[in-house]
């Protein structure tokens, strides 16, 4: 191609180009409502936390408008000012009142809530504004709630540490059930009183004499079991725990890192994997970045 | 004005459409490769020209056919002939019997030596000249055919491969292409030679700093 032709023809593509860049962005623009004439409106309320310029304003979950302004007035209150565009300005109707929303989760917004029906407001009008603190509501609701559960573990408490007194009711019975059983352990004329014949209550009382005898035995037994079999075992066992215990940590540990291992393993394969896939597409890339290079179009190589 | 843009926008995908990729693009991928590790080798761009020769190389290794790959391996034991790097051409060698091109063999004989006068024919035609000179032991005609040639990497081979019988005129041109085209290694190459073959010390001590100069890093 003479150089003076690939001269018009890269100027007539630079040309064209611009125009395809232009109108792209022109259009992407007026598709987003750049050029759109907007209407303000303004509320006021005591304090600016929680609003910030760009925040939007919805309406049924729509977003309508966004705050333009924030404004600090002499009385100490804030004035803010918002826009919407000519398709959303029907929503701003007489007596609508906004409402400031803030979710436990989600950014905070403000929510329209329209009298449709009334006349519509004019711009440049001032709506009220409704603060509604999800967060702060919340706690509030959940105070009583905390208030009594403190009460209840306080009654409980007053009521465990008068039964643990001596001078309870419930110890003064346990007492009285004491004195009862020794009383009728010791008297043989209540006793008799009840079995209705001395030689029983007297059987009774050896029979309950040689129990405690017995019972005396048992103890020794079940002492010297303790001393000479069930004490050293125990601590055979407590250092058999313990070495269990020690092995069981040490296999946890163990655990940890062989999976600490196998996870770095599978990642640096990943990374390996990506790393040659970057590698193969600049390769591409400088493979068509050489064909541009290149003067002439030749498919053999060129010996020096 | 909407219409005029999606005319255009439609007009400008087809024409987009219409570049056909040729189905032996692996070669010109190749070939393009390999111009690239030529320029990036004898710049002392050493990381880039090792992933060009890698490129090239990859891209040669799609077909049988393994004509491009022979060119590229011969090429590249002639470029480093050509800075004065010891390079017996191994890889060409281990495939060149499965090649079996005799302008390819005649080649990498003339580039190790090994040159028959059957062979001389098939030698590129940039190289004739200077061949039949250094057949008949004309030393100095064959340093005229060198600064005679068109391509510089074509000068740098044969001047490399005379170096013994080079005259001081060849070498300083040498010096001077090498300086001129930013090809550091075959630059480095010849101011050794030179360096090696002066008396002077004064120029020695000249070139050694020049040298020196070139190798930093700073």
């Amino acid at each position: 191609m003479p150089y003076s032709k690939m001269k018009l023809a890269v100027g007539v593509f630079v040309l064209a180009l611009f125009i395809a860049v232009s109108m792209s962005l022109f259009f992407l623009l007026k598709e987003k409502g750049t050029f759109e004439t907007r209407y303000s409106y303004h509320f006021s309320t005591e304090s600016a936390s929680s609003f910030n310029v760009g925040m939007p304003l919805k309406i049924s979950g729509f977003a309508i408008g966004v705050i333009d302004d924030i404004a600090l007035k002499d009385d100490g209150t804030v004035y803010m000012t918002f826009s919407v565009s000519e398709a959303n300005k029907k929503w701003l109707r007489q007596d609508s009142v906004l409402m400031l929303n803030k979710p436990l989760i989600g950014s905070p917004h403000i929510e329209l809530y329209s009298a449709i029906g009334n006349e519509p407001l004019a711009p440049g009008e001032t709506l009220s504004i409704v603060l509604s603190d999800d967060i702060n509501d919340m706690i509030s609701k959940l105070e009583p709630a905390v208030n009594k559960m403190i009460n209840i573990i306080n009654s409980i408490d007053s009521i465990t540490s008068y039964i643990a007194r001596d001078d309870s009711e419930l110890m003064l019975t346990l007492k009285n059930i004491e004195k009862l059983t020794s009383n009728l352990a010791n008297n043989k004329s209540l006793l008799t009183s009840i079995t209705g014949d001395t030689n029983s209550t007297q059987s009774l009382i050896n029979s309950l004499n040689e129990t405690a005898r017995i019972m005396k035995d048992i103890s020794k037994i079940t002492s010297s079991l303790d001393s000479d079999i069930v004490d050293p075992s125990s601590s055979v066992l407590k250092e058999l725990d313990a070495i269990m215990k020690d092995v069981k940590q040490k296999l946890d540990a163990l655990d940890a890192s062989v999976k600490a291992v196998g996870t770095y393993d599978t990642e640096i394969l990943d990374l390996k994997e990506q790393i040659s896939a970057g590698l193969q597409k600049s390769n591409q890339i400088m493979d068509k970045v050489d064909s541009l290079m290149q003067d002439e179009k030749i498919s053999e190589v060129k010996l020096p | 004005m909407k219409k005029i843009f999606i005319y255009f926008s439609l007009s400008l995908f087809f024409v987009g459409c219409s570049f056909k990729t040729p189905p032996n693009q692996w070669q010109y991928n190749s070939t393009n490769a390999f111009e690239a590790y030529k320029q990036d080798f004898l710049s002392s761009n050493d990381a880039a020209a090792k992933n060009d020769f890698n490129r090239a190389t990859k891209h040669a290794k799609v077909s049988s056919d393994l004509r491009t790959l022979s060119r590229i391996y011969l090429g590249e034991c002639a470029l480093h002939i050509s800075v004065g790097q010891e390079d017996e051409c191994k890889k060409f060698k281990d495939i060149k019997d499965v090649v079996n091109d005799p302008f390819l063999n005649a080649y990498y004989s003339f580039i190790t030596y090994q040159l028959k006068k059957e062979q001389i024919p098939l030698l590129p035609q940039i190289y004739q000249d200077f061949v039949g000179h250094v057949e008949n032991l004309e030393y100095e005609e064959a340093n005229e055919a060198i600064l005679k040639m068109d391509e510089v990497t074509s000068q740098l081979l044969a001047a490399s491969l005379l170096k013994e019988n080079l005259n001081n005129e060849t070498r300083n041109k040498m010096i001077e292409v090498s300086s001129f085209h930013g090809y550091k290694k075959a630059l480095i190459f010849w101011l050794n030679e030179t360096k090696n073959s002066t008396l002077d010390e004064n120029k020695k001590a000249e070139i050694s700093k020049k040298i020196s100069i070139l190798n930093s890093k700073d």
